[in-house]
């Protein structure tokens, strides 16, 4: 009990030193005005640990806690929908991850029963992907900027700095928003954050409840991310593949090449997936080959879609600020999925192909 | 002694023989060839011989017919192309220099002034009527009268309407000019000027209006709905991307549809 007390007096001391130095150095960006500006290293040297430090802390910090997640759909013909869902996540901080839906609220798209599951099936991906993360230092320094000053706030119990980002203006094509991220001061945890987009309509939230970064993880079952092929591309990937891949060639702008890996669907059913990021948002192309996809998620492709269309024909679908575009070339198959315009996201699939 | 076929008398038999009718003619014999110098030489008398043998040889030999895609490919038209491409394909490549970048960039940057500059330059210079030079240079006298040469002015006068230079054409010209000349040509330059202004603003438009992307495929866009019956594959790839917001808008008819389901 006193040495918990201890130890809660010196996280204490601790949040309140990061609170002063973080506020101190922020003092910097008084002038900065609305446009925002770049992380520095002189100028805001505490806000740049701790954004350092939040890198992966979301997937490698042993944690348990709640949190609610709340994703709003704006659709033009019947306008918002939201629905939330409460989550009890936990990780072990060596890569496992218990994610276990509580409950679900609001505009529901599905019976809940069905959303339920369907959130569980997710859970991999959710647990990767869904939420902000800062996944590449260099990049979100070069092309976010922060925007007014870093503020102090609370989530859950816990002293945070909450402050708002977007991206540089030089990329004003792409259609993401503002992020408003709080961090806790001494994990520097994302406990919250809301992200809007161009419109200001908010898009997407999560804030935890309850977090405990010394809770006793040993009753529960924590799953593993599976385990990637990571696809050799200085090598010779057509020999894990059986085709070689198409590579994109035009980026948009601000991003880069994060992961290759090898998805398998089965003996010489493989799809090859680039992952790009910009620093925090996602961007996949997948390039199947030519051989016929037909297990690869619920339903897998439909064959008819493909088969009775024109051999060079790209479907798009547009989701909010999501852009998905899916089809063949020549008998290939291919998929990319960004938070892009489509005019930066055809371009960009159009250059892997041959 | 054996005979020197390198002489003089032997080359010029020999030379003279290629022209006799008889080596074309397949078996003459005693060929008036032989007569002269050859019916005395026996070397050429051989050297003959062996000729005419040579020429029934080449004779007896079968004619094969060119092909006709050569034929079609020898015709001046395709030769002259070939040897173009040919020698441009030698040519080293030039680089222009680096002052028509910038006349290129300033008749860009100019327009559309440049494009009407250049459209009134281009065009046809209509010399004075012979009346009207007769009246200038009638004006021009009175102006000497008055204080000036006549010798500056009708020099002046003669080249006035031409060039407009001189003191004393200047005055002739604004006098002579009727009014409502100046009038019309003004007009209509500034018709010219705006029906260019027009043109150029059209063509702008349309090239804005056709600014849409070319692709290599063909682009066809479908709503999540139908992206989900279509694709399950990239409709659950996005949808777990986006948290599920996909789900939803794919399924707005569905909603709302409020519920509790905690466990």
């Amino acid at each position: 009990m006193t040495r918990g007390l201890q130890r809660a007096r010196g996280s204490l001391a601790l949040s309140g030193l990061w609170l002063c130095a973080l506020l101190l150095g922020s003092l910097g960006l008084a002038g900065c005005g609305q446009g925002g500006v770049k992380l520095s290293p002189t100028q805001h040297s505490n806000l740049l640990q701790l954004v350092m430090k939040a890198q992966q802390a979301q997937l490698h910090t042993p944690h348990l806690g709640q949190r609610a997640v709340h994703v709003y759909a704006h659709v033009a013909s019947t306008g918002a929908h939201h629905f939330a869902t409460l989550e009890q996540v936990a990780t072990d901080g060596h890569g496992g991850y218990a994610l276990q839906p509580l409950s679900v609220s609001g505009e529901l798209p599905t019976d809940p029963a069905t959303f339920l599951a369907q959130h569980a099936d997710n859970a991999a991906f959710y647990h990767r992907f869904r939420d902000f993360m800062v996944r590449d230092l260099d990049l979100f320094i070069e092309n976010y900027l922060v925007l007014g000053l870093p503020v102090s706030t609370t989530v859950a119990g816990r002293a945070c700095i909450t402050f708002e980002c977007k991206r540089a203006p030089s990329h004003l094509a792409t259609v993401g928003g503002v992020f408003t991220v709080s961090l806790d001061v001494e994990t520097a945890f994302v406990l919250a954050y809301e992200e809007r987009d161009k419109h200001g309509n908010v898009v997407a939230a999560m804030n935890y409840e309850t977090i405990d970064y010394a809770a006793d993880l040993s009753g529960i079952t924590f799953s593993t991310v599976p385990v990637e092929q990571v696809l050799n591309l200085s090598g010779d990937p057509s020999q894990q593949l059986g085709f070689q891949p198409l590579l994109p060639k035009m980026l948009p702008s601000g991003y880069k090449l994060d992961h290759a890996r090898m998805l398998s669907e089965g003996p010489q059913k493989h799809w090859a997936c680039f992952e790009y990021t910009d620093g925090v948002e996602k961007l996949f192309f997948l390039h199947g080959g030519s051989a016929p996809k037909t297990q690869v998620g619920p339903g897998g492709w439909t064959r008819s879609l493909f088969q009775t269309s024109s051999p060079y024909r790209m479907y798009v679908t547009t989701a909010g600020s999501w852009t998905i575009a899916q089809g063949v070339w020549d008998n290939q198959y291919v998929v990319a999925v960004g938070k892009l315009p489509q005019s930066e996201l055809l371009p960009f699939v159009e250059s892997a192909l041959p | 002694m054996p005979h020197d076929p390198t002489s003089t008398a032997c080359r010029a038999w020999r030379e003279a023989s290629f022209d006799d009718a008889s080596f074309d003619v397949e078996g003459a014999r005693g060929s008036t060839a032989l007569h002269g110098h050859g019916a005395t030489c026996a070397e050429c008398q051989s050297w003959w011989e062996r000729q005419r043998r040579i020429a029934r040889a080449l004779r007896s030999v079968a004619r094969f017919a060119a092909p006709q895609e050569l034929d079609r490919r020898t015709q001046p038209d395709e030769l002259t192309e070939v040897c173009t491409r040919a020698v441009l394909d030698h040519l080293s490549v030039l680089h222009a220099p680096s002052v028509l970048d910038r006349l290129v960039r300033e008749e860009i940057e100019g327009q559309p002034g440049t494009t009407v500059r250049r459209f009134a330059n281009d065009l046809e210079r209509h010399t004075a009527p012979a009346a009207l030079d007769a009246r200038v240079r009638q004006v021009g006298s009175a102006a000497g009268a008055a204080g000036e040469t006549q010798a500056a002015d009708e020099r002046a006068g003669a080249r006035g309407m031409e060039r407009g230079a001189g003191r004393g054409a200047s005055r002739a010209r604004a006098i002579a000019t009727p009014a409502h000349s100046a009038r019309t040509r003004r007009a209509w330059w500034i018709a010219a000027s705006s029906a260019l202004a027009a043109g150029l603003l059209g063509v702008w438009t349309y090239s804005a209006l056709d600014g849409a992307p070319r692709y290599r495929f063909e682009v066809v866009e479908i709503d999540a709905a139908q992206l989900r019956e279509q694709s399950p594959f990239g409709f659950g790839l996005a949808n777990g991307l986006t948290g599920g917001a996909l789900l939803a808008q794919a399924t707005p008819a569905n909603g709302p549809a409020d519920a509790e389901g905690r466990r």
